[in-house]
Protein backbone atom coordinates (compact mmCIF):
# COMPACT_ATOMS: atom_id res chain seq x y z
CA UNK A 1 0.00 0.00 0.00
CA UNK A 2 1.49 3.33 -1.08
CA UNK A 3 1.25 6.76 0.46
CA UNK A 4 -0.76 9.44 -1.32
CA UNK A 5 -0.07 13.17 -1.59
CA UNK A 6 -1.37 16.29 -3.32
CA UNK A 7 1.03 18.92 -4.65
CA UNK A 8 0.47 22.55 -3.65
CA UNK A 9 -0.07 23.37 -7.32
CA UNK A 10 -2.76 20.69 -7.62
CA UNK A 11 -4.40 22.04 -4.49
CA UNK A 12 -5.06 25.24 -6.49
CA UNK A 13 -6.83 23.12 -9.12
CA UNK A 14 -8.99 21.48 -6.45
CA UNK A 15 -9.80 24.77 -4.74
CA UNK A 16 -11.08 26.16 -8.04
CA UNK A 17 -13.59 23.30 -8.42
CA UNK A 18 -16.99 22.92 -6.74
CA UNK A 19 -16.60 21.17 -3.37
CA UNK A 20 -18.40 17.98 -4.42
CA UNK A 21 -16.22 17.64 -7.51
CA UNK A 22 -12.97 18.19 -5.61
CA UNK A 23 -14.03 15.72 -2.90
CA UNK A 24 -14.97 13.17 -5.51
CA UNK A 25 -11.59 13.44 -7.20
CA UNK A 26 -9.81 12.85 -3.88
CA UNK A 27 -12.07 9.90 -3.11
CA UNK A 28 -11.36 8.27 -6.47
CA UNK A 29 -7.65 9.03 -6.07
CA UNK A 30 -7.60 7.13 -2.76
CA UNK A 31 -9.68 4.24 -4.09
CA UNK A 32 -7.65 3.67 -7.22
CA UNK A 33 -4.09 4.65 -6.33
CA UNK A 34 -3.60 3.51 -2.72
CA UNK A 35 -3.65 -0.14 -3.75
CA UNK A 36 -1.96 0.30 -7.11
CA UNK A 37 -0.15 3.61 -7.58
CA UNK A 38 0.83 2.62 -11.10
CA UNK A 39 -2.66 1.89 -12.38
CA UNK A 40 -4.36 4.02 -15.03
CA UNK A 41 -3.70 4.88 -18.63
CA UNK A 42 -0.34 6.54 -19.30
CA UNK A 43 -0.21 10.00 -20.84
CA UNK A 44 1.58 9.95 -24.15
CA UNK A 45 4.28 12.45 -24.99
CA UNK A 46 5.31 13.19 -21.39
CA UNK A 47 7.72 11.29 -19.18
CA UNK A 48 7.15 10.08 -15.66
CA UNK A 49 5.14 8.10 -16.56
CA UNK A 50 2.15 10.28 -15.75
CA UNK A 51 -1.17 8.51 -15.46
CA UNK A 52 -4.71 9.59 -16.19
CA UNK A 53 -7.36 9.33 -13.49
CA UNK A 54 -10.98 9.24 -14.68
CA UNK A 55 -13.42 10.41 -12.04
CA UNK A 56 -16.61 11.12 -13.95
CA UNK A 57 -19.65 12.27 -12.04
CA UNK A 58 -23.29 11.60 -12.77
CA UNK A 59 -24.99 13.79 -15.34
CA UNK A 60 -22.23 13.36 -17.90
CA UNK A 61 -19.77 15.52 -15.99
CA UNK A 62 -16.35 14.55 -17.23
CA UNK A 63 -13.76 14.83 -14.46
CA UNK A 64 -10.09 14.09 -14.99
CA UNK A 65 -6.86 14.17 -12.99
CA UNK A 66 -3.20 13.29 -13.46
CA UNK A 67 -1.05 11.26 -11.06
CA UNK A 68 2.61 10.34 -10.79
CA UNK A 69 4.16 7.54 -8.76
CA UNK A 70 7.35 8.57 -6.98
CA UNK A 71 8.90 5.14 -6.63
CA UNK A 72 11.78 6.25 -4.41
CA UNK A 73 9.47 7.62 -1.73
CA UNK A 74 6.67 5.11 -2.49
CA UNK A 75 4.09 7.86 -2.85
CA UNK A 76 1.56 8.57 -5.56
CA UNK A 77 1.16 12.31 -6.18
CA UNK A 78 -1.95 14.02 -7.47
CA UNK A 79 -0.51 16.58 -9.89
CA UNK A 80 -3.53 18.18 -11.52
CA UNK A 81 -7.31 17.98 -11.55
CA UNK A 82 -10.27 19.39 -13.45
CA UNK A 83 -11.92 18.59 -16.76
CA UNK A 84 -10.25 17.22 -19.91
CA UNK A 85 -8.13 20.38 -20.19
CA UNK A 86 -6.03 19.21 -17.24
CA UNK A 87 -4.07 16.97 -19.61
CA UNK A 88 -3.11 19.94 -21.81
CA UNK A 89 -2.14 22.02 -18.79
CA UNK A 90 0.06 19.30 -17.36
CA UNK A 91 1.61 18.64 -20.76
CA UNK A 92 2.41 22.35 -21.14
CA UNK A 93 4.19 22.40 -17.76
CA UNK A 94 6.09 19.18 -18.35
CA UNK A 95 9.10 20.60 -20.25
CA UNK A 96 9.99 22.83 -17.29
CA UNK A 97 9.10 20.19 -14.67
CA UNK A 98 6.61 22.55 -13.01
CA UNK A 99 4.00 19.79 -12.95
CA UNK A 100 6.07 17.71 -10.49
CA UNK A 101 6.31 18.12 -6.69
CA UNK A 102 8.51 21.05 -5.66
CA UNK A 103 11.21 20.94 -2.98
CA UNK A 104 8.66 22.51 -0.62
CA UNK A 105 6.14 19.77 -1.45
CA UNK A 106 8.78 17.15 -0.64
CA UNK A 107 9.65 18.84 2.68
CA UNK A 108 5.96 19.03 3.54
CA UNK A 109 5.56 15.37 2.60
CA UNK A 110 8.35 14.43 5.01
CA UNK A 111 6.78 16.53 7.77
CA UNK A 112 3.50 14.68 7.22
CA UNK A 113 4.92 11.30 8.30
CA UNK A 114 2.56 10.87 11.33
CA UNK A 115 -0.54 11.82 9.33
CA UNK A 116 0.45 9.55 6.46
CA UNK A 117 0.91 6.71 8.93
CA UNK A 118 -2.57 7.37 10.28
CA UNK A 119 -3.97 7.28 6.75
CA UNK A 120 -2.20 4.00 5.98
CA UNK A 121 -3.35 2.35 9.19
CA UNK A 122 -6.94 3.42 8.58
CA UNK A 123 -6.92 2.16 5.02
CA UNK A 124 -5.52 -1.22 6.08
CA UNK A 125 -7.23 -1.58 9.46
CA UNK A 126 -10.42 -3.30 8.45
CA UNK A 127 -8.95 -6.05 6.24
CA UNK A 128 -6.18 -6.58 8.81
CA UNK A 129 -8.71 -6.92 11.62
CA UNK A 130 -10.75 -9.39 9.59
CA UNK A 131 -7.62 -11.45 8.91
CA UNK A 132 -6.61 -11.30 12.58
CA UNK A 133 -10.08 -12.41 13.69
CA UNK A 134 -9.89 -15.34 11.28
CA UNK A 135 -6.53 -16.42 12.74
CA UNK A 136 -6.51 -15.70 16.48
CA UNK A 137 -3.13 -15.28 18.17
CA UNK A 138 -1.39 -14.83 14.83
CA UNK A 139 0.13 -11.44 14.03
CA UNK A 140 -1.24 -9.78 10.91
CA UNK A 141 0.63 -6.85 9.36
CA UNK A 142 -1.23 -3.55 9.21
CA UNK A 143 1.46 -1.38 7.72
CA UNK A 144 5.10 -2.00 6.90
CA UNK A 145 6.26 0.49 4.31
CA UNK A 146 7.52 3.02 5.08
CA UNK A 147 8.39 2.15 8.71
CA UNK A 148 7.24 1.66 11.36
CA UNK A 149 5.88 -1.86 11.10
CA UNK A 150 2.64 -2.47 12.95
CA UNK A 151 0.73 -5.70 13.54
CA UNK A 152 -2.67 -6.77 14.85
CA UNK A 153 -3.20 -9.86 16.97
CA UNK A 154 -6.56 -10.96 18.34
CA UNK A 155 -6.46 -12.59 21.75
CA UNK A 156 -9.97 -13.51 22.89
CA UNK A 157 -11.87 -10.27 23.24
CA UNK A 158 -8.72 -8.14 23.08
CA UNK A 159 -6.83 -6.64 20.20
CA UNK A 160 -3.07 -6.32 20.54
CA UNK A 161 -1.27 -3.81 18.36
CA UNK A 162 2.49 -4.22 18.16
CA UNK A 163 4.52 -1.31 16.84
CA UNK A 164 8.19 -1.96 16.11
CA UNK A 165 10.17 0.94 17.54
CA UNK A 166 13.73 -0.18 16.76
CA UNK A 167 14.82 -2.02 13.65
CA UNK A 168 18.32 -2.82 12.45
CA UNK A 169 19.74 -0.45 15.00
CA UNK A 170 17.59 2.53 14.09
CA UNK A 171 14.67 4.18 15.80
CA UNK A 172 11.64 3.71 13.53
CA UNK A 173 8.88 5.61 15.26
CA UNK A 174 8.31 9.04 16.78
CA UNK A 175 5.92 9.89 19.60
CA UNK A 176 3.67 11.53 17.01
CA UNK A 177 3.57 8.36 14.92
CA UNK A 178 2.81 6.28 17.98
CA UNK A 179 -0.08 8.60 18.84
CA UNK A 180 -1.29 8.29 15.24
CA UNK A 181 -1.42 4.48 15.47
CA UNK A 182 -3.10 4.62 18.87
CA UNK A 183 -5.81 7.06 17.74
CA UNK A 184 -6.33 5.28 14.40
CA UNK A 185 -6.99 1.89 15.93
CA UNK A 186 -8.61 2.58 19.27
CA UNK A 187 -9.98 6.10 18.88
CA UNK A 188 -11.48 7.08 22.21
CA UNK A 189 -11.93 3.48 23.38
CA UNK A 190 -10.04 2.27 26.43
CA UNK A 191 -6.53 1.18 25.62
CA UNK A 192 -3.48 0.41 27.69
CA UNK A 193 0.17 -0.23 27.09
CA UNK A 194 1.02 -3.71 28.22
CA UNK A 195 3.25 -6.65 27.50
CA UNK A 196 2.06 -10.05 26.33
CA UNK A 197 2.40 -12.85 28.89
CA UNK A 198 5.46 -14.21 27.06
CA UNK A 199 7.20 -10.85 27.43
CA UNK A 200 6.88 -9.90 23.81
CA UNK A 201 9.50 -8.51 21.48
CA UNK A 202 12.21 -6.30 22.94
CA UNK A 203 12.07 -3.96 19.96
CA UNK A 204 8.35 -3.20 20.14
CA UNK A 205 5.65 -1.36 22.02
CA UNK A 206 2.35 -3.12 22.63
CA UNK A 207 -1.07 -1.49 22.86
CA UNK A 208 -4.05 -3.56 23.90
CA UNK A 209 -7.73 -2.71 23.97
CA UNK A 210 -11.15 -4.13 23.27
CA UNK A 211 -11.31 -5.97 19.98
CA UNK A 212 -13.76 -4.11 17.77
CA UNK A 213 -16.36 -5.84 15.66
CA UNK A 214 -15.57 -5.26 11.98
CA UNK A 215 -19.25 -4.47 11.46
CA UNK A 216 -19.20 -1.65 13.98
CA UNK A 217 -15.67 -0.53 13.26
CA UNK A 218 -15.39 0.79 9.81
CA UNK A 219 -12.35 3.04 9.73
CA UNK A 220 -12.96 5.11 6.68
CA UNK A 221 -10.53 4.96 3.80
CA UNK A 222 -10.70 8.72 3.78
CA UNK A 223 -9.79 10.06 7.18
CA UNK A 224 -11.91 13.15 6.57
CA UNK A 225 -15.00 11.33 5.32
CA UNK A 226 -17.61 12.17 7.94
CA UNK B 1 9.96 -3.25 50.00
CA UNK B 2 13.05 -4.29 48.16
CA UNK B 3 14.86 -2.08 45.72
CA UNK B 4 15.38 -3.05 42.12
CA UNK B 5 18.87 -4.22 42.91
CA UNK B 6 17.49 -6.52 45.65
CA UNK B 7 15.00 -8.16 43.33
CA UNK B 8 15.69 -11.09 41.11
CA UNK B 9 15.64 -9.98 37.53
CA UNK B 10 15.65 -12.02 34.40
CA UNK B 11 18.83 -11.44 32.46
CA UNK B 12 18.73 -14.38 30.08
CA UNK B 13 16.23 -13.06 27.56
CA UNK B 14 14.26 -15.73 25.79
CA UNK B 15 13.70 -14.24 22.40
CA UNK B 16 11.75 -15.65 19.48
CA UNK B 17 14.16 -16.81 16.75
CA UNK B 18 13.30 -13.96 14.37
CA UNK B 19 13.74 -11.41 17.18
CA UNK B 20 17.05 -12.94 18.17
CA UNK B 21 18.16 -12.65 14.55
CA UNK B 22 17.04 -9.01 14.42
CA UNK B 23 19.02 -8.32 17.58
CA UNK B 24 22.07 -10.01 16.09
CA UNK B 25 21.77 -7.82 13.00
CA UNK B 26 21.34 -4.66 15.08
CA UNK B 27 24.41 -5.56 17.14
CA UNK B 28 26.43 -6.13 13.98
CA UNK B 29 25.24 -2.91 12.32
CA UNK B 30 25.88 -0.76 15.37
CA UNK B 31 28.92 -2.63 16.71
CA UNK B 32 27.31 -2.71 20.12
CA UNK B 33 26.69 -5.31 22.76
CA UNK B 34 23.24 -6.88 22.43
CA UNK B 35 22.33 -6.05 26.02
CA UNK B 36 23.16 -2.40 25.36
CA UNK B 37 20.80 -2.36 22.37
CA UNK B 38 17.99 -3.86 24.44
CA UNK B 39 18.61 -1.24 27.14
CA UNK B 40 18.39 1.51 24.55
CA UNK B 41 15.14 0.09 23.20
CA UNK B 42 13.66 0.08 26.70
CA UNK B 43 14.79 3.68 27.24
CA UNK B 44 13.16 4.61 23.95
CA UNK B 45 9.88 3.10 25.11
CA UNK B 46 9.93 5.40 28.14
CA UNK B 47 10.88 8.41 26.05
CA UNK B 48 8.10 7.80 23.56
CA UNK B 49 5.54 7.81 26.31
CA UNK B 50 6.88 10.93 27.99
CA UNK B 51 5.21 14.20 29.00
CA UNK B 52 4.81 15.56 25.48
CA UNK B 53 2.99 12.44 24.47
CA UNK B 54 -0.34 13.48 26.02
CA UNK B 55 -0.42 16.56 23.80
CA UNK B 56 0.22 14.73 20.56
CA UNK B 57 -2.27 12.03 21.50
CA UNK B 58 -4.94 14.71 21.95
CA UNK B 59 -4.13 16.02 18.48
CA UNK B 60 -4.27 12.51 16.99
CA UNK B 61 -7.63 11.86 18.61
CA UNK B 62 -8.98 15.20 17.39
CA UNK B 63 -7.93 14.29 13.87
CA UNK B 64 -9.49 10.85 14.20
CA UNK B 65 -12.87 11.85 15.61
CA UNK B 66 -13.53 15.56 15.06
CA UNK B 67 -15.96 16.62 12.34
CA UNK B 68 -14.92 20.28 12.50
CA UNK B 69 -12.57 21.05 9.57
CA UNK B 70 -10.82 23.84 11.49
CA UNK B 71 -10.15 21.54 14.45
CA UNK B 72 -8.86 18.93 12.05
CA UNK B 73 -6.48 21.41 10.43
CA UNK B 74 -5.19 22.45 13.88
CA UNK B 75 -4.67 18.78 14.75
CA UNK B 76 -2.76 18.17 11.52
CA UNK B 77 -0.50 21.13 12.30
CA UNK B 78 0.19 19.79 15.80
CA UNK B 79 0.94 16.28 14.57
CA UNK B 80 3.41 17.15 11.82
CA UNK B 81 7.15 16.64 12.27
CA UNK B 82 9.64 19.50 12.18
CA UNK B 83 11.34 19.29 8.81
CA UNK B 84 13.53 22.03 7.30
CA UNK B 85 11.78 23.64 4.33
CA UNK B 86 8.30 22.49 5.37
CA UNK B 87 5.63 25.16 5.78
CA UNK B 88 3.31 25.26 8.82
CA UNK B 89 0.07 24.93 6.83
CA UNK B 90 1.61 23.03 3.98
CA UNK B 91 0.49 19.45 4.62
CA UNK B 92 0.24 17.60 1.30
CA UNK B 93 -1.89 14.75 2.67
CA UNK B 94 -5.30 13.91 1.27
CA UNK B 95 -6.65 14.39 4.79
CA UNK B 96 -5.43 17.99 4.86
CA UNK B 97 -6.70 18.70 1.35
CA UNK B 98 -10.18 17.52 2.33
CA UNK B 99 -10.16 19.49 5.59
CA UNK B 100 -9.08 22.65 3.75
CA UNK B 101 -11.77 22.22 1.12
CA UNK B 102 -14.41 21.80 3.82
CA UNK B 103 -13.09 24.72 5.88
CA UNK B 104 -13.36 26.98 2.83
CA UNK B 105 -16.93 25.94 2.19
CA UNK B 106 -18.08 26.65 5.75
CA UNK B 107 -20.09 29.84 6.12
CA UNK B 108 -18.15 32.52 8.01
CA UNK B 109 -19.64 33.72 11.30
Amino acid sequence: MSDLAVTARCWEDLAALPLEVAEHILEVFVERRAEDPQSGETMKGVGGPLRKLHADLSGGRSIRAVTWYDRRRDVCWLLGAGDHSVYDRVEAMAPSGRHLPTAEDIANFEADAPIRLMERVLRAARPALEAALAAPNIEVPVTNSPPPNAYFRVDGSRLWVRVVIVERGYRQVSDRQLAAVWASVFGTADMTLDYPPDGGAWDSLYMVGPCPSPDAWPPRKLLDRV
Amino acid sequence: MGTVSDQKVQTNLKLAPERALALDIAAAVEHKDKARIVEEALALREELMGREYAKVLQAALALRVSTDPSARLDAIKALRDDVPGATPDGSVTVTAALARLRARSQPTQ
